[in-house]
């Protein structure tokens, strides 16, 4: 009976008719097939109830309604909120990618420390408040020993440092440099202007844009995408590249990089020779006419623009012809730009008497003031950070002992990035308020993480860019996945130990009061509605010369654009904010060239490669007398001749590794420099080489 | 010669059963585990309540549609709360529940027989015409809840319906088989 091979096969065999009448090879077979398509790493959707909830998206870009669909009260996705008056229904892709920012790996997850090794080491809470409150103690009554930034600027937060500095007796309290922020104080400062200022993009006829990127990164971007889609309103685009706005505009007039205040005040020129005055007529009226038309000639204007002089006869035409022109003025990223651009597009609108009119510019309230209507100049109106750093680098301020740092990124984001990190390197102590691991962060000693914006209550008042005062309340739609505080409760907390009184015992208290003081239904907010007013002030005194405008112009008649190749950043919201890094998506939205290993693309024309002698696809280093960034070179038709297009948003070193050693940090190739007159500190870079990389 | 005769079919027969055995019998406790469920549950506890103003308690109250007309499944904490905040009788599994879940804030990670993948679209009220036993097995006398079998290759239930399943009924229904009715 001893099984022998042939019983053996037999019994093989037997065993494989057997299985054919077994399940086990069709559902192995099956099984297998499903499991090769079921790795972990695969996003399962979750099931259940389903809910939207309004809130308003807070991360360094546009801010404007979201609704963020949940299941089971976990957010999923966001969408714009239609009701809304800066989304409409639309988002950008910041807001496309906010829900999934929140689960970024570069989340700080609790509060930490840097210990002598320059390691982050947990700590607990109530240890990070009494270490904090200790070394701010001795610190009490010292103008310049506590500093903050804030990257905020239409929250109430503001209110809650500034406050808070104040009681401390510092006033050094900076928000980063940005358009809004600079257009304002050319307009508050410069051209006695009240009120900050707003655009009513949708009832022009007209839109001129000097160089600003409309459609990605200046202003209301959402909104403004909205009207340009609604077709009513033309648009010019006048800049030195093809960015987003361009793309789609009427006509692109391709200028020298950093020229549209000359192009501004060659159109005045154009408009004074057709016999235009405004009435009244501003202070100064007379010697800025006269400067205009010493400077700005068809010859010179053509010069220093690069457009023929008939091309800007034509476009002064156009502007007189149409019925609500508006002009505006701003920086390619939007992240502020010396006050000259501004001053000469404002003036501009000035002389079209574009101001407080319909489809112009309009002069709106501030925002109410809440913990001290009284005290102290609003933090919209003081001085940027960029020259705050400038300040304590020339000596003329002392560098702070300790400096705050909320909702920023100014390691990475400000011009100039040896200057900043060299500023950074000065403050004994560091407090950062980040939610995410940024590049600040990390040179941080204490971080306090503030919770996400999709978890905390907060508020937006007036965006910059809107063409009315708008407030909404961000409100929370989860709780936080990390040990977060939310920043403001904290500082409230912290002044308290200190024996200050702030006026509130917390930050929602203050939201109610300010949701009061400007007659808006509490209720009504933070079901997402959005309270607006159309009031506007009337302005008397409207300056177009004086001695720090003049100041400023001149100071632009010194140099010859476009002798050397120029630099020009360009801004793309795809590429996040400063603080959030390369959002989600991103391999959707950008194109294969943009970015090539850990190479960013910087584009050029085929003229320019061929003076440079560089071909498309190379690898290339750009110099400047900042600093230098490796790159490579993308042949575009869409940028002037003798100017690198360099896109920010790239280079970053610190959050995920999704943005990290991806391409190189187009701010570092910027000076820092002071602009007479205005006083306004921007990152500038004349002249740019470009080296084959070895 | 003659010996070898005698057993010549034997070891194929002795294979053909051993694969029928293994097959029908060995394989399939090798492919699922018994998971269970997280918590005990009694259908019938709750249908044929004792308590007056709870004796109209009916399937719907518990498995609804949502005001989207989505199918809510499986209660969620907040429903089974809405009773059991507190312990109600003394029976331990329910005294466990409320600590464990309720008093924790903890949804209950209830294993589901029949939910579909997520490449698989399907509509609880598009089939709503048919009885509710069709498809998944009758609750309603059901004291205490079926084993719950996953599969180890696939993290699948073993009850789960299968495509052929859907077709077939579909088939007969003369509904469309289309593969978008249910991949989207």
């Amino acid at each position: 009976m001893a099984l022998d091979r042939r019983g053996f096969l037999m019994f093989l065999a037997g065993g494989a008719a057997g299985s054919v009448l077994t399940p086990t090879a069709w559902k192995l077979t099956d099984d297998i097939s499903i499991w090769t398509q079921n790795w972990p790493w695969i996003p399962r959707i979750p099931t259940g109830a389903l809910d939207e909830k309004p809130s308003v998206l807070k991360l360094g870009s546009a801010e404007y309604g979201l609704k963020i669909k949940r299941v089971n009260k976990q957010p999923i996705t966001a969408s714009g909120n239609p009701n809304h008056p800066l989304s409409l229904g639309g988002i950008d892709a910041l807001g496309a990618a906010s829900v999934q920012l929140m689960y970024s790996p570069s989340r700080i997850q609790q509060p930490m420390i840097k210990n002598d090794q320059g390691q982050f080491k947990p700590i607990a809470w109530s240890k990070a408040l009494e270490l904090l409150a200790g070394l701010l103690k001795p610190l009490q009554g010292q103008t310049d020993a506590l500093a903050c930034v804030s990257g905020d600027s239409t929250g109430s937060s503001r209110e809650v440092f500034s406050k808070f500095l104040r009681a401390m007796g510092s006033p050094h309290v900076y928000l980063q440099p940005a358009d809004g922020l600079a257009q304002n104080r050319v307009w508050n400062d410069l051209m006695q202007g009240q009120g900050r200022l707003g655009f009513d993009l949708e009832n022009s006829d007209l839109l001129l844009v000097l160089e600003p990127d409309l459609l990605d990164t200046w202003g209301a971007t959402v909104k403004n995408q909205k009207v340009f889609g609604r077709g009513k309103t033309e648009l010019i685009y006048a800049g030195a590249l093809q960015n987003s706005t361009a793309a789609v505009a009427r006509s692109w007039l391709p200028i020298h990089p950093g020229s549209s205040g000359h192009l501004a005040l060659a159109l005045a020129y154009c408009l004074f020779k057709q016999g235009l005055e405004p009435r009244p007529v501003p202070k100064g009226f007379r010697e800025y006419r006269e400067f205009v038309r010493t400077h700005y000639t068809p010859d010179q204007a053509a010069r220093k623009t690069g457009l023929s002089a008939q091309a800007i006869q034509n476009l002064a035409q156009k502007l007189q012809q149409a019925s609500r022109p508006l002009i505006i003025s701003g920086s390619t990223t939007g992240e502020g730009a010396p006050g000259f651009p501004f001053f000469a597009g404002l003036s501009l609108n000035l002389l079209l008497k574009r101001i407080n009119t319909s489809g112009g510019i309009t002069c709106l309230p501030g925002p109410e003031t809440v913990l001290d209507p009284a005290g102290g100049p609003s933090i919209e109106n003081s001085q940027d950070f960029c020259g705050y750093i400038q300040d304590c680098a020339t000596g003329k301020i002392k560098s702070p002992e300790i400096l705050f740092v909320h909702e920023a990124n100014p390691a990475y984001a400000l011009p100039d990035t040896r200057k900043t990190t060299d500023f950074f390197d000065t403050v004994p102590f560091t407090v950062n308020f980040s939610q995410f691991m940024d590049e600040t962060a990390a040179r941080s000693d204490l971080l306090l993480p503030n919770p996400y914006f999709l978890e905390r209550l907060d508020d937006s008042f007036t965006p910059f860019g809107s063409a009315m005062n708008n407030y909404s309340l961000s409100l929370p739609v989860t709780q936080s996945g990390v040990d977060a505080k939310p920043t403001s409760d904290l500082l409230i907390a912290l002044a308290s130990t200190l024996d200050h009184d702030l006026g509130v015992r917390s930050y929602a208290e203050l939201l109610r009061k300010k949701c009061r003081r400007l007659g808006a239904d509490w209720g009504r907010l933070t079901s997402g509605e959005t309270w607006t007013s159309g009031k506007t002030l009337s302005q008397s005194g409207l300056t177009l010369w004086n001695q720090p405008i003049a100041s400023m112009c001149r100071a632009q008649m010194t140099g010859t654009p476009q002798a050397t190749p120029g630099l020009v950043l360009e801004a793309n919201r795809k590429t996040g904010s400063s603080r959030t890094g390369l959002p989600p998506f991103g391999l959707k939205a950008h194109l294969e060239e943009e970015l090539s290993g850990a190479l960013a693309a910087v584009r050029i024309n085929r003229q320019t490669a061929e003076q440079m002698n560089v071909r498309n696809g190379q690898a290339v280093t750009l110099t400047t007398q900042a600093g230098s960034i490796q790159a490579r070179i993308l042949l575009d038709e869409g940028v002037v001749t003798n100017t690198v297009a360099v896109p920010t948003g790239f280079g970053h070193t610190a959050l995920d590794m999704f943005s990290q050693n991806k391409g190189g940090n187009a701010n570092s190739l910027l000076s820092l420099s002071c602009e007479p007159g205005s006083g306004l500190c921007s990152g500038t870079a004349f002249e740019v080489q470009v080296s084959i990389a070895s | 010669m003659s010996k070898k005769k005698k057993i010549g079919l034997l070891p194929f027969a002795a294979g053909f059963a051993a694969a029928l055995v293994f097959g029908w019998n060995i394989f399939p406790q090798i492919l699922y585990s018994n998971k269970g469920q997280p918590t005990t549950f009694s259908h019938t506890g709750h249908l044929n309540h004792t308590q007056k103003d709870l004796q109209d308690l009916d399937c719907v109250d518990c498995h609804y549609y949502r005001a989207d007309g989505s199918f809510a499944g499986t209660p969620s904490l907040e429903s089974c709360a809405e009773c059991h905040n507190e312990p109600l009788t003394g029976v331990p599994s329910e005294q466990t529940f409320v600590s464990e879940y309720v008093k924790k804030d903890k949804q209950v990670p209830w294993n589901t027989y029949q939910g579909q993948p997520d490449n698989v679209y399907f509509s609880h009220i598009a089939h709503d015409t048919y009885e509710c036993t069709e498809c998944h097995q009758d609750m309603e006398n059901a004291d205490s809840l079926p084993p719950y079998y996953e599969n180890k290759l696939t993290g699948y239930s073993r009850d789960i319906m299968k495509m052929h399943e859907c077709e077939r009924c579909h088939a007969r229904e003369n509904t469309s088989n289309a593969c978008y009715l249910c991949h989207k």
